[in-house]
């Protein structure tokens, strides 16, 4: 279907419609990336490359349709091609695996906000220590070793922590999104 | 997969993968136990999409007050919690240290008014670009397409510089203008572009190499010196584009996006994303919100940034202008490196130690270096009774000292209390000096202590040592004693006396020194003697005894 010249819109409304469309579903695309990389600072170049080329080919994307899906299709060709650049550097799933991770992470995408909403509550009830643990972890990203460094502890211990850590917030986060339903 | 040993695994195995430190053997067991485990998958998952949601777009959790009958609060009281706790019990409280600028060196504190945040105690924000941050890069950062994977800067110097990703570089690497982004965790590093802009980061830090002319600073702090050549040398931070005109400035941008500029030399544009513009000048400094990308006045700080570096050296500057000299005298380097050592003895063979019953002592007036102190020339006890007294290892003579009795009771030393126990305090217009914030030299008289200017040069490339300053005096604490003793003071520069204030006792109004110091002077003199023939009680020192530094 072709645009008249007057039926576009104007390049500040499509950075706006591209913003909000954007800002609704980013978490989402974050959330597959990551679980498909599983490198951090992979995942966060990833998601930065891949909402430029969103940006870019925002002119094929069909208005009315469902953006996350359009958006996770441009990411899992943005995670293939990671894959191909980094064949020798990056321990990679095999391809059976990968498939099945997508499968899992766009299904479980349909709740991420009720997620998102457990996630607050539970992270509240951290104690103070464990929240600012966290908050090294993965507001500023510091990796376990830096941590462990800083404070001291041996770099295996700190990791077994980080691991026990995850796994109880994970299971307050679980026990919060069936009460919600 | 239907224990928590098993969930714990894998979770550990994922912590390890989210930093890159997966071994061979462990990703093979972690994708075995994926490929082999639905539960296992399913586990994988649920934890990537709840790390993931420490994600962009600040995320705010409720303040939800916790109620006794809270469902969530068995999980809470496992006994995972308890292990945790003991765990705790033994972590040394986390701190996430707060940066303040040192309390004399603000001098009008001006503060934006408080806005009220719209987000509620605490953010949690994950490492991911905000939305906001990632469409300025997509939208708004207009770059003249460069060729990419061009060699535009070289890396000219670092100090215990550790990079992500066990990148290894040094002197003399080149690096491209490309994709990659550094990850400077630990350290700091000096880079200097093609068109000759140098920049000092300090880790942790997060940038990228984008053109001869301009970088882009993701998070950490940058500190850019531009010549002529190099203006229009440009910062892109997630919610900005500082863009120089011939200047010195220093960013720090914080992860969850804000901004801050500060102004030293010239002038520079700083450039919003929703394109607005500031012109912000020497002296100056802003803050740019990294959510609402409002732009505030802050207070300029002029130690924020590690402004030079020097790997030979070990020198790292951060702006100050002054070098404590009782800090050299308690073997420091001019920058808070130094302790309270003891005295140095002018007039015995051991450097630190005083005959514990105290003084007078007598000595000859014998210059005596100090080899122990790497900034101290030597010292010495001035009588020019006997003839000109030498005052620095290279000879200078001083030709006019005045006659004295040539005894002394202390040796020099900084801090309240001399080796010899005598803490007869240390005060000037009712302020204690020797104490953290008013540092002083004690010289009793009478002593003479010289500054080696020439190795504190050395020490610090690319500054200069333009004056010394201080305020000289007897403590008033004398007056418990006596009020009739008086003290010279003399400022002596490569032997010159550059500076006298004779006579000073309890009852006079101490003196402030000043004298100015030029490239080509070596040795820095300090020397009180006995005003009145009468070495007792002469309690003077120098307080607050600085040399102030200019860059070249």
């Amino acid at each position: 279907m072709e645009n008249s010249p007057k039926d576009l819109p104007d390049k500040s409304d499509l950075e706006r419609v591209f913003f909000e469309l954007f800002m609704n579903c980013q978490k989402g695309v974050f959330a597959y990336i990551l679980s498909s990389v599983h490198h951090y600072a992979d995942a966060n170049d990833l998601f930065q490359e891949t909402a430029t080329v969103l940006w870019q080919k925002f002119d094929e994307f069909d208005q009315g349709t469902n953006f996350q899906a359009w958006a996770i299709s441009i990411a899992r060709n943005m995670v293939r091609s990671y894959f191909n650049r980094h064949k020798r550097s990056r321990l990679q799933f095999d391809d059976n695996l990968v498939k099945k991770i997508e499968d899992q992470t766009v299904s479980k995408l349909r709740n991420h906000d009720s997620r998102v909403e457990s996630l607050k509550k539970c992270f509240e009830k951290l104690s103070d220590s464990n929240r600012q643990l966290m908050k090294l972890r993965y507001e500023q990203g510091m990796t376990v070793k830096l941590i462990a460094s800083r404070l001291g502890k041996p770099l295996h211990g700190m990791y077994k922590y980080m691991a026990r850590l995850q796994n109880s917030l994970l299971e307050c986060i679980e026990k919060a999104m069936a009460l919600s339903k | 997969m239907n224990d928590n040993n098993g969930q714990i695994v894998i979770a550990e195995l994922i912590q390890k993968g989210l930093d890159g430190l997966l071994t061979d053997k462990e990703f093979s067991s972690l994708q075995k136990s994926l490929n082999d485990d639905p539960e296992a998958l399913n586990y994988y998952v649920r934890t990537m999409l709840a790390i993931s949601a420490f994600s962009a777009n600040s995320i705010v959790p409720s303040c939800e007050s916790v109620t006794e009958n809270d469902p969530l609060s068995d999980i809470l009281s496992k006994e995972t919690w308890e292990t945790l706790a003991e765990y705790e019990e033994s972590a040394p409280a986390i701190e996430i240290p707060e940066e303040k600028p040192p309390k004399e060196l603000i001098q009008k504190v001006v503060y934006p008014p408080q806005e009220k945040s719209k987000i509620s105690k605490f953010k949690i924000i994950f490492l991911a670009m905000n939305a906001a941050a990632v469409l300025f890069f997509v939208l708004f950062l207009k770059l003249v397409p460069v060729q990419s994977g061009v060699e535009v800067a070289t890396l000219i110097d670092s100090i215990n510089a550790k990079w992500a990703d066990n990148v290894m570089m040094h002197k003399g690497t080149r690096l491209l203008n490309d994709e990659y982004s550094y990850l400077l965790q630990e350290g700091y590093v000096k880079l200097e572009f093609d068109s000759h802009a140098t920049v000092v980061i300090e880790a942790p830090a997060e940038f990228r190499i984008l053109a001869e002319d301009r970088i882009g600073l993701r998070y950490g702090k940058v500190f850019s010196s531009v010549p002529p050549e190099a203006a229009g040398f440009s910062v892109y931070t997630p919610v900005t584009k500082i863009v120089d005109l011939g200047t010195e400035f220093g960013i720090q941008a914080d992860i969850d996006g804000d901004t801050q500029l500060h102004v030293f030399q010239g002038k520079t544009l700083l450039l919003m994303g929703n394109e607005d513009n500031v012109e912000v000048t020497k002296g100056i400094a802003k803050k740019v919100s990294g959510d609402s990308e409002k732009v505030a006045d802050i207070p300029l700080s002029t130690t924020r940034f590690v402004q030079k570096i020097d790997s030979e050296r070990g020198f790292i500057w951060k702006g100050k202008k002054s070098i404590d000299l009782a800090d050299i005298v308690g073997g420091g380097n001019g920058f808070g490196t130094g302790q309270e050592v003891g005295e140095i003895d002018p007039g015995g063979d051991e450097r630190y130690w005083l005959p514990k019953s105290g003084g007078p002592f007598y000595t000859d007036n014998t210059y005596r270096s100090c080899a122990e102190l790497p900034f101290v020339d030597g010292v010495f006890v001035p009588d020019g009774g006997v003839g000109p007294v030498q005052i620095s290892s290279q000879g200078h003579m001083w030709q006019d000292c005045p006659d004295t009795t040539g005894v002394y009771f202390e040796g020099i030393y900084t801090g309240e209390k001399s080796r010899t126990g005598s803490r007869h305090g240390f005060v000037l217009q009712g302020q204690r000096y020797g104490v953290p914030g008013r540092p002083h030299i004690a010289t009793h008289g009478n002593t003479g202590v010289t500054f080696d200017l020439g190795a504190l040069r050395n020490q610090m490339p690319g500054l200069k040592i333009i004056q010394f300053t201080a305020l000289c005096g007897v403590s008033q604490t004398v007056r418990n004693r006596t009020s009739g003793n008086v003290s010279d003071f003399y400022v002596l520069v490569d032997g010159e006396k550059r500076f006298e204030a004779k006579r000073i006792g309890v009852l006079s109004e101490p003196r402030q020194v000043s004298v100015e110091l030029r490239e080509t002077d070596s040795f820095l003199t300090l020397v009180c003697t006995d005003g009145d023939l009468k070495p007792h009680v002469d309690w003077s020192f120098y307080g607050n005894p600085r040399l102030v530094l200019e860059s070249r």
